[in-house]
């Protein structure tokens, strides 16, 4: 009896500190951002309740509309590409075939370890309209398509995506070739020996092995993309006009620029909110069970 | 390890986790001991005594642009003649749209003096965060020192004084590289049509019209204003004191003619994306014939470009009022100023230490960075003279008719609101009717209230 109270003592004490720091960081802010979300506040004077208000002017508001599309195109985005070429490239590194394999992927993990800055940086000189890459590409090739990628309504939120989508795969890869080198090799020498190609060998073993960590790759790009901010601000600064803009976006506009907190914090609120939908979604239907070798 | 050191290992990171939380502090126990040892005492020039030292802080533009670190350093240096026992201990301002002035004021540690906009000034006006320094201008005269069309600026809409300027308004311009406009063979526009004329025959020549910022929001919204300032002299300040509507006929008119030139090819493709060096160096290359900016460009382009740059009046009326609407100026206002903080342990000596120390950054704009408009009657020249441009402006500010504001001066709601809308009706894409019918909405919205 007193060694079990003993046992969750030291449990409570060793979980305590992360705890409380976690309450203090992020339940706290998050609670307060929920309450404040229902007053008209413009972040210093005495906020004035008006309930649901600003949950109503932001359903009526164009720009929210336009911003939550963006987050689901900056989503499905870096989802499809990130987790895709992170899980092939993870295949066929992983293949004892490859030679070199940690050069490859050191190389495809390269991107992960530059500043959002500076990949901001360089990837507003590839696409220059006038001297970019792309673009010169396309004329190398006797191509008269020419894109102003960043000022265009339509194409703006794609070239943005795509940036996040580079920078960020390899740790995506990471994981994936982890997850796979952690499955036990007898697997396969027995898939082998049953007469199973490669492609069976990854679709009827890798595949379903490879649940909880593609549970974990989805909600971190999914949430990532729901809450873009960083390209669009080096970048395109949310524009041309709001045509880039995500909800983290138009919550900074309008907390830190339009001195409008009580809504900026609706709009962080409706973030949150559908970040833990996909959240919990994604831990509902992927990778159900737990796999233990 | 045994249970007791397990215990210990927890409470010593519980300890240690809680580090961070020390640094929320209002003021560092340091800094309190300091200020405590440096209470002043009653006595002469606003409660300094001959060996009382006094530090305050102050929030300020510090950079090493020449309009801003130089003319600090003189007015400090005149300051220390009148109020020697004053020492500042700079926190320079940061480019963040005043976050880290928002977050000073929220956490009760606003500096002693503090750099302001129109904008931050309503907002801490509201939330009692700054003096009001009324008897400080009187007791310091630094009204009768103030040119007489700038007295205005000291005092706000409920006539009080909340932040003293640092500088004549500036307005905006249309600067462009007169070398590169008689080597194209491009006459330079007077009005409307001939301002069409001219983007196209450069655009013929594969050079961009204009160079814009649109990096940023305000030189969209600037540019949107230099076309409705031809036909509204009050521009978008009517519609921010509420006084008229985007639908009304010289802001459809502005928009339309605005988008028609942006289908002609007045700006980059990339100029969304360009900040203020960028185009600076596309417009002093050569690159670009034209560009926009306040008259605080007018040092440095001189400088840079000599007798190939002059300013042009905006050719953007039509042809039979253009006689008319020449003096119309867009920008002008509260180009920002100093400010005290509530929060000062030395009201007395800050509020009188900021009237006099904004006066001489003012001159020492003029002396330094060779601003061509005064703000003060104090006769200050420019140490080196002034380039043609500025000599121009000097000369001309004078028949000025009207002026408005810069965005950063309008509500802040509106500010936004206009800042997006314009970028996307810059876009092209973006239908005339639905700019003004969207923004009209929006910005009746936030300014019901």
């Amino acid at each position: 009896m007193q060694k079990d109270f003993k046992y969750k003592l030291n449990v409570l004490l060793f979980t305590l500190p992360a705890l409380l720091l976690f309450t203090v960081v992020v339940c706290y802010p998050v609670l307060q951002s929920l309450y404040k979300s229902l007053f008209d506040w413009d972040g210093l004077s005495k906020p004035v309740f008006v309930g649901f208000g600003n949950y109503v002017k932001l359903w009526g508001n164009d720009n929210f509309h336009l911003s939550n599309k963006n987050g689901f195109i900056f989503a499905a985005m870096i989802t499809v590409y990130q987790i895709g070429l992170g899980l092939l490239l993870a295949l066929v590194l992983s293949s004892k075939a490859v030679r070199k394999s940690r050069f490859f992927r050191t190389s495809y993990f390269m991107p992960v370890v530059i500043s959002t800055i500076i990949a901001g940086q360089l990837w507003l000189q590839i696409y220059n309209p006038d001297y970019g890459l792309i673009n010169k590409i396309f004329e190398a090739l006797g191509m008269s398509y020419r894109q102003a990628w960043l000022s265009d309504d339509k194409a703006a939120i794609y070239a943005v995506s795509f940036v996040n989508a580079w920078q960020y795969m390899g740790i995506h890869l990471v994981l994936i070739y982890t997850a796979i080198k952690s499955i036990p090799e007898h697997y396969y020498e027995a898939a082998v020996i049953d007469g199973a190609s490669n492609a069976k060998a990854h679709t009827k073993i890798t595949m379903p092995l490879l649940g909880e960590t593609f549970k974990f790759c989805l909600v971190i790009s999914i949430t990532g993309g729901l809450k873009g901010f960083n390209e669009m601000y080096v970048m395109t600064q949310g524009g041309p006009g709001t045509y880039t803009n995500t909800l983290t976006y138009m919550m900074y506009k309008q907390a830190f620029m339009a001195n409008n907190y009580g809504f900026g914090c609706a709009v962080a609120a409706v973030l949150v909110l559908e970040c833990l939908i996909f959240t919990v979604l994604i831990n509902k239907f992927v990778a159900r069970d737990r796999i233990v070798y | 390890m045994s249970s007791f050191r397990i215990r210990l290992f927890c409470l010593l990171t519980l300890a240690a986790s809680f580090v961070p939380f020390i640094g929320c502090s209002n003021v560092p126990t340091a800094q309190k001991a300091i200020k405590a040892e440096e209470k002043p005492s009653e006595s002469i020039n606003g409660g300094l005594t001959q060996e009382a030292k006094i530090r305050l802080k102050i929030f300020t533009q510090y950079s090493i642009e020449v309009d801003e670190k130089q003319p600090f350093d003189y007015a400090y240096a005149q300051m220390k003649k009148v109020m020697p026992n004053v020492e500042l201990e700079i926190d320079i301002q940061p480019q963040d749209d005043s976050n880290k002035l928002k977050i000073y004021a929220a956490s009760g540690s606003l500096p002693d003096i503090i750099q302001v906009t129109a904008g931050i000034t309503e907002l801490f006006k509201s939330s009692g965060n700054l003096l009001i320094l009324d008897q400080y201008v009187k007791d310091t005269k630094i009204e009768d020192r103030i040119l007489p069309m700038y007295k205005d600026l000291l005092w706000s809409g409920d006539g009080h004084c909340y932040a003293v300027p640092r500088t004549a308004p500036s307005t905006h311009l249309m600067f462009y590289n007169k070398e590169l406009f008689e080597k194209s063979k491009v006459k330079v526009p007077a009005d409307y049509d001939e301002f069409i004329t001219a983007i196209k025959e450069f655009r013929t020549r594969g050079i961009t019209p204009l160079a814009l910022f649109a990096k940023e929001t305000w030189p969209g919204v600037m540019l949107y204003e230099d076309f409705i300032t031809r036909y509204e002299p009050k521009g978008l300040m009517k519609i921010d004191h509420g006084k008229g509507s985007l639908t009304e006929a010289p802001y459809i008119k502005a928009a339309n003619q605005l988008q028609e030139c942006v289908k002609a090819g007045l700006l980059s493709k990339s100029a969304f994306t360009a900040d203020y060096e960028t185009a600076f160096a596309e417009f002093t290359t050569g690159k670009a014939a034209m560009l926009i900016n306040g008259s605080w460009a007018l040092g440095p382009l001189g400088e840079k470009m000599g007798d190939k740059v002059d300013y042009m009046d905006f050719p953007l009326a039509d042809r039979a009022i253009v006689e008319a609407s020449v003096m119309n100026r867009p920008g002008g206002g509260f180009d920002g100023g100093y400010s005290v903080s509530t929060n000062t342990k030395y009201p007395e000596i800050a509020a009188k230490y900021a009237c006099l120390f904004a006066l001489e950054i003012a001159n020492g704009r003029v002396i330094k960075a060779g601003m061509p408009n005064p703000l003060t009657n104090d006769g200050v020249k420019p140490e080196k003279p002034y380039p043609a441009i500025s000599l121009k402006y000097a000369e001309q500010v004078k028949y000025f008719r009207s002026t408005t504001v810069f965005p950063w001066a309008l509500n802040s709601k509106a500010g936004v609101i206009l800042g997006d809308n314009c970028a996307k009706l810059l876009t092209g894409s973006y239908p005339v009717d639905k700019f003004i019918e969207d923004t009209d909405k929006e910005i009746r919205e936030v300014l019901k209230k």
